[in-house]
């Protein structure tokens, strides 16, 4: 099917015509999917390397299951965070260690016309606030980047994490307590206390 | 929340950073999808009753051929031909088997019981 008229189709329709053989299916899930696997999966693992292994993993699971995929049931996307979140609580239970973060595993920047300081503040402050994220206990990192990074619904989190709602809202509400304590003493990372200085 | 920063704000810059998927990884990811594709199923093909091959001929045997179609075939015809004749050879001929025959049916057979359905009436008629 030509590429223009699957750019509007659903991720699930896609995913039927590619179990029915399109191969242009395959390319149009891959571009569209690949980036959010590959952000969250480094997000949680604050490594980027481990994040490609998980994001190929995920996806792999993905194409094995499309010839049986129940239409109807769970949207594909959702699918693949439960996926994500659980290939990356086996790797990380499997090495047995709390991830060290970067400067080099922060997600890269795509912002464009921004200046090349502005760029580096930022890259600054986004790696500050993974070392911060990796930093939480696992669930409460799964939540916050599942709902204020990701943006995911919380009955959605929920079906990712095996929660009900209410248990996301107060895992959710703890980790965002739990990162602003964190990021208090890193101000001079976030940017802010020259800013706060300046004002003064 | 801390006075000196928007966490929200933060997490909001945080959610508008698009990670790009190196070019490498993109190509593995297609590489699997492509040798674990299904490979495309046929539709399913209509089903085309085949057609009796046409005996075209003409003159006399074209006609005649339609004639034993609407009488059942050739078959059908052959068999109605042979009882005509058989018919006809029977009713002609008179066969002496078949004379023979009928009379020795017919002399064995005697006539066990007789009922008379109309009485004679003569004897009303004569005076004593």
């Amino acid at each position: 099917m030509p590429r223009d008229t699957l750019d509007e189709v659903p991720d699930e329709t896609l995913l039927v015509l590619y179990a029915n053989g399109d191969p242009e299916a395959a390319r149009l899930l891959t571009s569209r999917l690949t980036p959010r696997v590959l952000g969250y999966a480094t997000r949680l693992l604050s490594d980027r390397a481990e994040a490609e292994d998980v994001t190929q993993e995920a996806m792999l699971r993905l194409w094995k299951v499309a010839p049986d995929w129940r239409t109807g049931e769970a949207q594909v996307s959702t699918w693949l965070y439960r996926v994500v979140t659980n290939l990356c609580t086996d790797l990380r239970r499997a090495r047995g260690r709390r991830p060290g973060v970067g400067l080099d595993d922060a997600p890269e920047l795509a912002s464009a016309g921004a200046s090349a300081v502005a760029t580096m503040i930022e890259a600054d402050r986004m790696a500050a606030l993974n070392s911060a994220l990796a930093s939480l206990p696992e669930r409460q990192r799964q939540a916050v980047v599942l709902r204020h990074i990701e943006g995911l619904s919380n009955p959605e989190i929920g079906a990712i994490m095996d929660l009900g709602v209410e248990a996301v809202e107060s895992l959710t509400a703890r980790g965002k307590r739990s990162l602003a304590a964190v990021l208090a003493g890193r101000k001079a990372e976030l940017g802010y206390e020259d800013e706060a200085e300046e004002g003064v | 929340m801390d006075k000196d920063f928007d966490l929200d704000a933060l997490l909001a810059e945080a959610a508008e950073v698009r990670v790009t998927p190196s070019a490498e990884l993109s190509s593995l990811i297609l590489r699997d999808a492509v040798r674990l594709q299904p490979k495309p199923q046929p539709w399913p093909q209509p089903f085309v009753q085949k057609e009796e091959p046409q005996v075209s001929a003409g003159g006399f045997f074209g006609w005649f051929t339609a004639f034993a179609d609407v009488l059942g075939g050739g078959r059908a015809v052959a068999g109605l031909s042979l009882a005509a004749l058989t018919g006809l050879y029977l009713g002609v001929a008179q066969p002496n088997l078949m004379q023979s025959l009928t009379f020795s049916l017919a002399a064995d057979s005697t006539v066990s019981d007789q009922i008379d359905l109309l009485p004679a009436t003569g004897t009303l008629w004569t005076e004593n």
